[in-house]
């Protein structure tokens, strides 16, 4: 990432986009952070290394989100072009079969899938953007893998994937990537608040199921995420790369 | 839509850098692919309402009868 690298990273004000947020601001990048709460993002501000370098945006991304464009227009205006966005803004709960309604799925499908669309469809174009763009969705296992109870949820990220593949196709090159990262069960406060929700500890059972026999931490996810931004990445184009501590082998 | 704004929409939407006028020539456009001429389809039924094929498209070869295209619906 060059010295005017300027990253937008929605989701920021927890769990793995927090993780994101901080670890590139820790290597110098300036980074715009989004999400609903402000008072949050603030709090994950002052956490951060470089403050100055560090921009709170409150956004909710759970509709409306076809307007995305318009807001991605003012972000370029306030701090110039983009270097790179990742998407981790993400929503995680138990929605069985029989209980599931229509908001509930849309909801799903706007912030886990079609926000980044959006903010993607107006960063591609080359004024809002730097010489590179280099862009990464945070995904998830569950896309590549059915669950039961999080039927909603494991189709935002499957289609997610393939969003990846296909603006990989259409627009990626030279100047710009696009990946994912598929993480497996990580330990943030979706999580924890998603395993409340359940008759079994939902992140017992993923230390059960890794060959570390520990906590995914959302630092390792940042990690990877900030490798799929920088240069040495470079050859890797509209992939999604599970990054789970081995969860899903067996 | 005017026949010129409709010109515009394309230029803005394919990010065409050239600047162009009715006589250019597609194919000499860096922007001018496959993808481009399905935007430019998608762009006629979206601001024209006007159902173009692919073929009608293709075998333009200049901005003018690529415009000419939509002469029904211009104001």
């Amino acid at each position: 990432m060059n010295n005017g690298a300027l990253v937008l990273v929605d989701g920021a004000s927890s769990g793995i986009g927090k993780a994101i947020a901080l670890k590139l601001n820790a290597l110098g990048v300036k980074v715009i952070a989004v999400a609903r709460n402000k008072l949050k993002l603030e709090q994950v501000k002052a956490e951060s290394l470089f403050p100055d370098l560090f921009f709170c945006e409150e956004k909710n991304l759970e509709k409306d989100v076809f307007l995305l464009p318009e807001w991605v227009k003012g972000l370029v205006e306030k701090y110039g072009s983009f270097s790179g966005y990742v998407h981790a803004a993400g929503v995680l709960n138990p929605q069985p079969l029989k209980v599931l309604v229509y908001e509930d799925i849309i909801r799903d499908f706007n912030v886990n899938l079609l926000s980044s669309l959006f903010v993607i469809k107006e960063l591609v174009r080359k004024k809002n953007r730097q010489e590179r763009l280099d862009i990464v969705c945070v995904s998830s296992i569950a896309s590549k893998i059915g669950n039961p109870g999080s039927i909603a949820y494991g189709m935002s990220k499957a289609a997610l994937n393939n969003m990846v593949s296909s603006v990989a196709q259409e627009v990626g090159g030279r100047q710009l990537r696009i990946n994912a990262v598929c993480p497996g069960g990580t330990k943030t406060s979706m999580a924890e608040s998603y395993s409340e929700k359940l008759p079994y500890d939902y992140l017992q059972r993923c230390r059960e199921k890794n060959v570390f026999h520990e906590d995914g931490m959302p630092e390792r996810i940042a990690d990877v995420v900030c490798y799929l931004l920088s240069d040495e990445s470079y050859w890797i184009q509209g992939q999604c790369i599970t990054v789970d501590g081995g969860e899903t082998l067996s | 839509m005017k026949r010129a704004e409709f010109l515009q929409e394309i230029i803005d939407t394919v990010e065409i850098e050239d600047v162009i006028n009715e006589n250019t020539v597609l194919d000499d456009l860096e922007e001018w692919d496959s993808l481009a001429s399905i935007t430019t389809l998608a762009l006629f039924k979206q601001k024209l309402g006007l159902n173009v094929g692919a073929q009608e498209v293709k075998k333009c070869q200049t901005v003018k009868e690529l415009l000419d295209l939509g002469v029904a619906k211009y104001e």
